[in-house]
């Protein structure tokens, strides 16, 4: 089974249930036990070394509290992958709600890859979104002062020749 | 005046929980208002009343005079806090109020009217002998302003007049860049606050924001309860402060918070304050601006001084003048705060939402959390993207930087992107530990701020305990033939 971690993918593999838990993780083995924890928390036996944690999943997605840091791990499956292809593409999605604020990038006009296409703002902060390819933009799909929802389609690039 | 017994508190979020805290310390009913967006939010359920306020869009609602001053009728409302932000700094509000007979915790319109627009302040600021950067007004004619600019020198920094949080300030490296950014300013200032008006002073390079905390009466009566160090910034919005600033001659100490009590003074300004400074690196220091009404960051100060600064604006809304003296303030130790944002800061701190789906809050000596959000509560795009404040009182600096670090590590806050780990970097970063600070220090430091990578053990650990939590590769993990499924020996 896989995990997406910021990018990373985490492939785990099962190498033993008995005598505990033994799980290879991109190459690393590791043995562990589950530990008995309060609601919200996780508590795990490595290798004699108890290792606690805070967790909360929700859908495919597991948040995690460990060592001082918050991690999401992603399972991964078909829906990523649909992800991952969008950014081919280069088509740029609302990651949330927003307004547009200027439009910088215009239809037919080639971009670089880092070109600003357009400055939105969301939550009082404005944000610059630019090219993930080079390319040939098709089309802007909001005007400036436009509002729009989260994922909806602002930017698309025209298919490579 | 007399005593209030019933306080509407026309906030959300953590300012708002904060304000009703000391209410119900005071024993003054609470009525908090809300957007039906924020129907779960602790506010509502903290106050002994909460009534809605309608309108589509949420901010609106929480702006919406009309509404709140019938709500106040309504409920028997004796004063109004306005937390800081939406009507805090509204002359218009604080009028509509006097109008229906309702006190505003907060100075007068006059005041605020004077305070609250940039040119206006330092124009009142360099009257009073406080030291003002050297600056000119940039009108919509053009002409002159190159002349102007260059008598100034460069680099220049323009902002807008009725401005704050970094809305429509531009940096002007030379000539060339001039017209254009004056432009792009006009344009953000109108945009933002309606009034196109900006101006232009000299650049500081590697400055302190240095502001100082003041109390006054109204007759002209003011004191000060020290400075505060808000360098630490991240897109023109601070997210660490803290009391006293470290690495501060007390000379230089005791002239900006005489700078800020005297400028209070002349403007025989009522309730709490602040007024801000820029320092510059030789020690030279500039007024900024003045916020006419609770800062963000005040309770470091009333960690060191160890005073309710709502209860002092209750207590002087009240009528009954100043609660101490100047002389019965005596600062102890050190306190830090820190920010806690909806936003990642691995992608330039772009604002995040989400669900809260997991809270616990930090615990420990000398730590103290303002918090605004529970589990359950959804965070949207319709509202400013702090969740939350942890601040630490220690017996010196360091001491308040490893408790609030520590804090920090131990909360958790699952659900939606937050800052919590960054901020816990900053505490522990040599530089920051060393107190040297200025403005520019995020931006120079981002690259030893940047998230370490995760070690082939941790990444490992991490992957297991997320193979765990969920459902189905949870069975895969565990899914054992008989009969040794039925030991549940992995189980909890």
């Amino acid at each position: 089974m896989r995990f997406d971690l910021d990018g990373t993918a985490c492939d785990i593999a099962v190498m033993a249930r008995r005598p505990e838990l033994a799980l290879v993780v991109n190459g690393h083995g590791v043995r562990l036990s589950e530990l008995p924890a309060e609601q919200g928390a996780f508590r795990l036996n490595v290798g004699g070394q108890e290792i606690r944690g805070w967790r909360w999943v929700q859908g495919d997605e597991v948040h995690l509290r460990l060592n001082g840091r918050s991690l999401v791990l992603r399972r991964h499956d078909i829906r990523n992958e649909q992800a991952d292809g969008n950014a081919a593409s280069g088509n740029l999605h609302a990651e949330m709600p927003g307004t547009v604020v200027a439009l910088h990038a215009l239809p037919g006009r080639e971009v670089e890859a880092g070109d600003k296409l357009l400055t939105i703002e969301s939550m009082k902060l404005q944000t610059t979104l630019t090219a993930s390819r080079p390319g040939r933009i098709a089309a802007l799909h909001v005007a400036e002062n436009a509002s729009f929802e989260r994922g909806a389609l602002l930017v698309s690039f025209a298919e490579p020749e | 005046m007399s005593a209030f017994r019933t306080v509407l508190v026309a906030n959300r979020g953590e300012i708002a929980c904060r304000v009703i805290r000391t209410l119900k310390r005071l024993n003054i009913r609470s009525v908090a208002v809300y957007h039906h967006e924020d129907r779960a939010a602790p506010h509502v359920a903290l106050a002994d009343i909460a009534v809605p306020l309608q309108g589509a869009v949420p901010t609106a609602a929480y702006l919406d005079t009309a509404q709140i001053i019938a709500v106040c009728k309504a409920q028997n409302v004796d004063a109004v806090h306005p937390g800081y932000g939406f009507l805090s700094e509204n002359a218009g509000f604080v009028a509509a109020l006097n109008d229906a007979g309702i006190a505003f915790i907060g100075p007068d319109a006059e005041s605020m009217h004077l305070m609250g627009d940039k040119i206006r302040s330092r124009d009142f600021a360099r009257a009073n002998g406080v030291p003002v950067a050297p600056s000119i007004e940039i009108g919509v004619d053009a002409a002159g302003l190159a002349e102007a600019a260059k008598a100034l020198g460069y680099p220049l920094l323009i902002k807008a007049s009725a401005g704050g949080g970094g809305k429509g300030m531009k940096v002007v490296r030379n000539a060339a860049e001039l017209a254009e950014a004056a432009s792009a300013a006009r344009g953000e200032a109108q945009r933002y606050f309606g009034d196109g008006r900006i101006y232009a002073e000299r650049l500081i390079e590697r400055p302190r924001h240095i502001e100082v905390q003041v109390l006054g009466d109204g007759q002209g009566n003011v004191l000060h309860l020290g400075e505060r160090e808000c360098s630490l910034q991240r897109r023109y919005q601070k997210i660490v402060e803290e009391a006293p600033a470290p690495n501060l001659p007390e000379n230089l100490r005791d002239a900006i918070c005489e700078a800020g009590r005297r400028l209070a003074a002349a403007a025989r300004y009522r309730n709490a304050g602040t007024v801000e400074f820029i320092l510059a690196p030789d020690g030279a220091f500039y007024f900024l601006e003045m916020n006419t009404r609770l800062q963000v960051e005040h309770p470091v100060t009333e960690m060191v001084y160890g005073v309710d600064l709502v209860e002092c604006q209750i207590r002087i809304a009240e009528g009954a003048g100043l609660p101490f003296a100047q002389a019965d303030l005596h600062r102890q130790g050190h306190a830090i705060e820190v920010r806690l944002c909806a936003e990642e800061p691995e992608r330039d701190f772009r604002p995040a939402i989400g669900k809260v789906g997991l809270l616990r809050e930090p615990q420990g000596l000398g730590l103290r959390f303002d918090g605004g959000i529970r589990e359950g509560q959804m965070i949207t795009p319709a509202f400013d993207s702090m969740l939350a404040k942890v601040i630490a009182h220690g017996a010196h600096r360091n001491e308040a930087a490893m408790r609030l670090r520590q804090g920090l590590l131990d909360m958790a806050l699952l659900g939606v992107s937050n800052n919590s780990d960054y901020l816990a970097r900053i505490l522990a970063h040599p530089e920051f530990l060393a107190g040297k600070l200025h403005t520019g220090f995020l931006v120079e430091q981002a690259e030893s701020l940047q998230v370490p990578p995760l070690n082939a053990e941790a990444l490992a650990i991490a992957s297991a305990a997320a193979a765990l939590g969920q459902a189905d590769t949870r069975r895969l993990l565990l899914d054992v033939p008989e009969p040794h499924a039925s030991i549940g020996f992995w189980r909890n």
